[in-house]
């Protein structure tokens, strides 16, 4: 189900939650609302549940405008934050009541709501009460239950932020393996860029109800829109530094850092990815390379985590392990062409030529 | 009070300085001289104090809106105390922190006028003397006459007159003669021994009443109210001094829990304010009524000579007391009653009918005033009605609508007396066939149930509306314990909402509905006030406590009956509430198979038995 939102608003008396939103999600990818808290990313969602009413646009299944229809008519499964489950009945009740109300013979409803069950792994439990499971468990109930109605859109909203650090990453990788088997469209709600990367065809980073960006996770990854995308994702999180951009060269306060072929911008924001940085060795390195003085270094095994200053600004660069580097050394520092990028200084929009 | 018994010392404000360097005054002798000045002068203190009390005015006035500017570090120390009081509400040290603004204020005062205080202090004093003047109405007993007659508007105002003015003077004085150290010192001295402070207090505040009334009759509602108030700050001191010092010097706590025996001791200490009155006040008397059951009052022994000593000491020394009070003659005959058979069936008849289509209807009601948004408070409170109105005022008003003339007969223009008393012996059947009577002798109600059906209707109705109101309120608490998503997640599976009501909304609210249930009918077993004032002067409706009480009204005082009687209601009341638990917790192991965990509704009968302990009814 290809879904398209079309200059969507919604506004709750004078607070905008989502503004003018312009998306297109295709069909059968598992993708990701992303952001920080009061986003606008739960409201989108139950704005395309048909929970929120939007104020002026519209949504769009495969060019069919739904924005009138009630929710139930809408052939979506929702999982809510905290599961929303019948705590009166038994899992298996809970995963029928969706095909009692639309009066599916019995038989083939209980043959359906084991498969959905199976699918889930929670078909030894069909006789507990939700209060007799775990978390995780009461979780793959409310999915079970979503997708017993084979909907064509299956929303989640923060499905792994109740569940503890371990069970998280098991979680996303059962979400991402439902998804594979059932070719559902899903979309789930997240604020852990972590976890959206993992597991995501598509990511839609949102800001104060603005979209910011929609993108694979890795082209948003290597190719930020704006500031605020680059600082979002990635752990460590980008070294940002004030600097400008003259005829060609990345200069901070005096010194030139890298080459790039952009156009001047007197206030920029340099971002730089901490494992962009490499340690010089060959003499085509040497040309644009610039001396640091480290203040410390954590080395881990593998990496080597360099801190120093650039630009008044504590700056981190992830190098691998070789040689000794100690703190309070002087060390020639060169920046990878692809890990840097420059952001104009009062738009925050990335500067590409 | 923290766990060693020490007095939290409130606040980084602490000083034992003196913040403000006021120089106390010296008073010296007057000589003539001065008292000459001081005459000449008089015109010109009082346009000065005049001016002064308009000045403080406006300042008060201003006050309200700017208190920062009144006193240095009166915010901070307004904040400072909120942060204290909810750290440790010891109403003394509120009390004495409240004194300790008060200084602040008259030191500020005192610094720009000089006689300000005076007016205030008078005009405080005025207004407790008008209020609580209006609250006492002491009378006065007069031996000669053998009346009480009340006592003129200043004979009146003398007591709490005399208090007030004690607590002006001594506010004067300070003020006026500038012992505001004195007074700081006094509130740290009482802060740290707050027992003794505690007690001193209340010798005051009671001696300057006992000392207006010696030798008179109103002496012990003179000192009712501060004594009363005494009480309370008794008790509460009791529980944070006395308790924390018997657990920290007797049973010294251990950390690993060795000394679980204290920690219950304690715990028993802190119920005993509790208990005590309970004791006293409940569990006594419903030993005394049960025992009463099986005496039977005679010349030998009369109702006034009742006590359970004298009962309990007779039963097992006089065995003359055994053979000829000791029955259960009241039982049986009770039993054999046909009088109680109509009662009792009556009884269950308004039970049967009026608690399940009350709770029916209220569930409702409940369910929609949960989706109304706007003016839900006044819908709230148009439902609320019946409970808070008294019965008598309302079952008059019914009256008039269920009457022969009435506005239900005006509308449908019939002539039916809604209210003439029925005989619902018409759903069991006749006497004839129970082989208790023949129909025609027994109240002179013959005939069956086309006659009697409109007149039980008018009960019925006003009965079920009177009972909605508190069983509304329930389900209102219980259905905002359900969460807003479960209702969307249905809406979202596709149920009507219909649907929704019956699957989910009411399995939810079960456990609240089994409360409202039970007290309910308990409640109407004990229906006689709705029976008595709808039906007044037609006593054929009655109801199981109007055949007791028939045994104590003004002639007959035949408690020993009356007993046996209540008693036989509470074991009915027992088996009707027994049946219906049996009933639940059978349906509730037919539908668990696997009890892993023990479900309860936590939140919902929690929050019912809170507000059932305010009172349940029909």
């Amino acid at each position: 189900m290809k879904i398209r939102f079309d200059k969507m608003t919604v506004a709750f008396k004078e607070v905008v939650a989502v503004n003018q939103l312009d998306l297109d999600i295709p069909e059968g990818e598992l993708v990701c609302l992303l952001g920080p808290s009061g986003c606008g990313k739960s409201t989108t969602l139950f704005a395309l549940a048909g929970l929120y009413k939007p104020t002026s646009g519209k949504i769009l299944f495969n060019e069919q405008d739904v924005s009138g229809l009630p929710p139930e008519k809408r052939g979506i499964g929702l999982v809510f934050q905290n599961y929303a489950l019948y705590a009166h009945m038994t899992v298996e009740q809970n995963i029928l009541f969706p095909l009692e109300n639309r009066r599916v013979p019995k038989d083939e409803a209980r043959k359906r709501a084991l498969k959905a069950a199976q699918l889930c792994k929670i078909d030894g439990l069909l006789k507990r009460t939700p209060a007799q499971l775990s978390g995780g468990q009461q979780q793959r109930v409310a999915i079970a239950r979503a997708l017993v109605k084979n909907p064509t859109i299956l929303l989640l909203d923060e499905p792994l932020s109740n569940l503890d650090a371990r069970l998280r990453i098991e979680m996303r990788e059962e979400i991402r393996r439902i998804q594979q088997a059932t070719k559902v469209t899903t979309i789930f709600v997240t604020h852990d860029q972590e976890e959206a990367m993992s597991i995501s065809d598509r990511l839609i980073v949102m800001k104060d109800g603005v979209l910011q960006q929609s993108d694979s996770p890795q082209d948003m990854y290597n190719h930020p829109a704006n500031l605020f995308v680059a600082k979002f994702l990635g752990n460590p999180p980008i070294n940002v530094v004030e600097g400008s951009v003259k005829g060609g060269k990345v200069y901070v306060g005096d010194q030139v850092i890298a080459e790039k072929k952009i156009r001047d911008c007197e206030k920029a924001y340099i971002g730089i990815r901490p494992e962009g940085f490499k340690i010089v060795e060959t003499e085509e390195d040497k040309k644009r390379a610039f001396k640091v003085k480290i203040d410390y270094c954590e080395i881990l095994g593998r990496d080597t985590t360099l801190h120093f200053n650039l630009g008044g600004v504590p700056v981190r660069a992830i190098v691998i392990s070789e040689g000794d580097i100690k703190a309070g050394d002087e060390v020639l520092i060169a920046i990878r062409h692809r890990s840097l990028h420059v952001f104009d200084g009062e738009t925050e929009v990335i500067i590409n030529e | 009070m923290n766990d060693d018994g020490q007095m939290l010392i409130f606040g980084a404000e602490q000083t034992t300085g003196n913040e403000y360097s006021l120089p106390v005054e010296e008073i010296a002798p007057r000589s003539r001289t001065q008292d000459r000045y001081f005459f000449r002068n008089l015109k010109n203190y009082i346009v000065k104090t005049a001016r002064s009390f308009k000045y403080a005015a406006i300042k008060c006035f201003k006050t309200y809106t700017n208190f920062g500017a009144f006193v240095p570090n009166f915010t901070r120390k307004v904040r400072a105390f909120g942060r204290f009081w909810k750290e440790n509400a010891n109403p003394l040290v509120f009390l004495s922190r409240l004194g300790e603004f008060w200084t602040d204020w008259t030191i500020w005062t005192r610094k720009k006028h000089r006689f300000f205080n005076f007016y205030i202090w008078g005009a405080l004093f005025g207004i407790c003397c008008l209020v609580l003047g209006l609250m006492f109405d002491p009378y006065v007993y007069d031996t000669e006459s053998g009346l009480y007659y009340s006592i003129s508007f200043f004979e009146k105002q003398k007591i709490p007159f005399l208090s007030c003015l004690a607590v002006c003077i001594f506010g004067f004085i300070q003020t006026s003669f500038g012992i505001n150290n004195l007074y700081r010192k006094l509130i740290n001295i009482s802060r740290r021994y707050p027992i003794v402070t505690a007690i001193i207090e209340g010798i005051i505040a009671i001696s300057i009443p006992l000392l207006c009334t010696i030798g008179k009759d109103d002496f012990w509602k003179a000192i009712m109210i501060p004594a009363a108030v005494c009480l309370v700050i008794y008790v509460y001191v009791y529980l944070d001094c006395v308790v924390g010092l018997l657990s920290r010097f007797i049973f010294r706590k251990s950390d690993d829990g060795s000394n679980e025996l204290a920690a219950n001791i304690k715990g028993f200490l802190y119920l005993t304010p509790a208990i005590l009155p309970m004791l006293v006040f409940t569990f006594y008397p419903m030993i005394n009524a049960i025992l009463m059951g099986f005496v039977r009052f005679n010349t030998d022994f009369i109702f006034t000579e009742w006590s359970f000593l004298t009962f309990v000491s007779r039963v097992f020394t006089d065995s003359k007391f055994r053979e000829n009070n000791l029955t259960f003659d009241w039982f049986i005959s009770t039993v054999q009653d046909p009088a109680f058979y109509h009662s009792l069936i009556t009884t269950v008849v308004i039970v049967l009918i009026t608690v399940p289509i009350s709770t029916g209807i209220s569930v409702v009601i409940a369910v929609l005033m949960n989706s109304i948004k706007k003016l839900q408070g006044l819908y709230q409170t148009i439902y609320f009605l019946p409970y808070v109105t008294a019965m008598t005022a309302v079952t008059s008003v019914w009256r008039l609508i269920l009457g022969e003339n009435g506005v239900l007969n005006l509308i449908f223009n019939s002539s039916t007396n809604w209210l003439a008393s029925p005989d619902p012996m018409f759903i069991v059947g006749s006497y004839e066939y129970l082989g208790l009577s023949n129909g025609t002798e027994f109240f002179g109600v013959s005939k069956w149930a086309y006659q009697a059906y409109p007149q039980l209707i008018g009960f019925v109705v006003y009965s079920i509306w009177d009972g909605l109101a508190f069983k509304i309120v329930i389900f209102l608490t219980g259905l905002q314990g359900i969460d807003k998503q479960v209702y969307q997640a249905a809406q979202l599976d596709g149920s009507t909402r219909l649907r929704t009501f019956r699957k989910i909304t009411l399995p939810l609210l079960a456990p609240i509905m089994l409360f409202i249930t039970t007290t309910s009918m308990i409640g109407a077993f004990k229906t006689y006030t709705s029976t008595k004032s709808l039906f007044l002067n037609d006593p054929k409706f009655e109801t199981i406590v109007f055949y007791m009480f028939k045994y104590i009204d003004g002639t007959k005082t035949a408690y020993d009956k009356a007993s046996a009687v209540g008693v036989l209601l509470f074991m009915i009341i027992i088996s009707f509430t027994g049946i219906r638990m049996f009933l639940k917790n059978r349906k509730k192991a037919k539908n668990a198979p696997i009890q892993a965990k023990k479900v309860k509704g936590k939140k919902t009968t929690a929050s019912a038995t809170k507000v059932a302990r305010q009172g349940g009814g029909n």
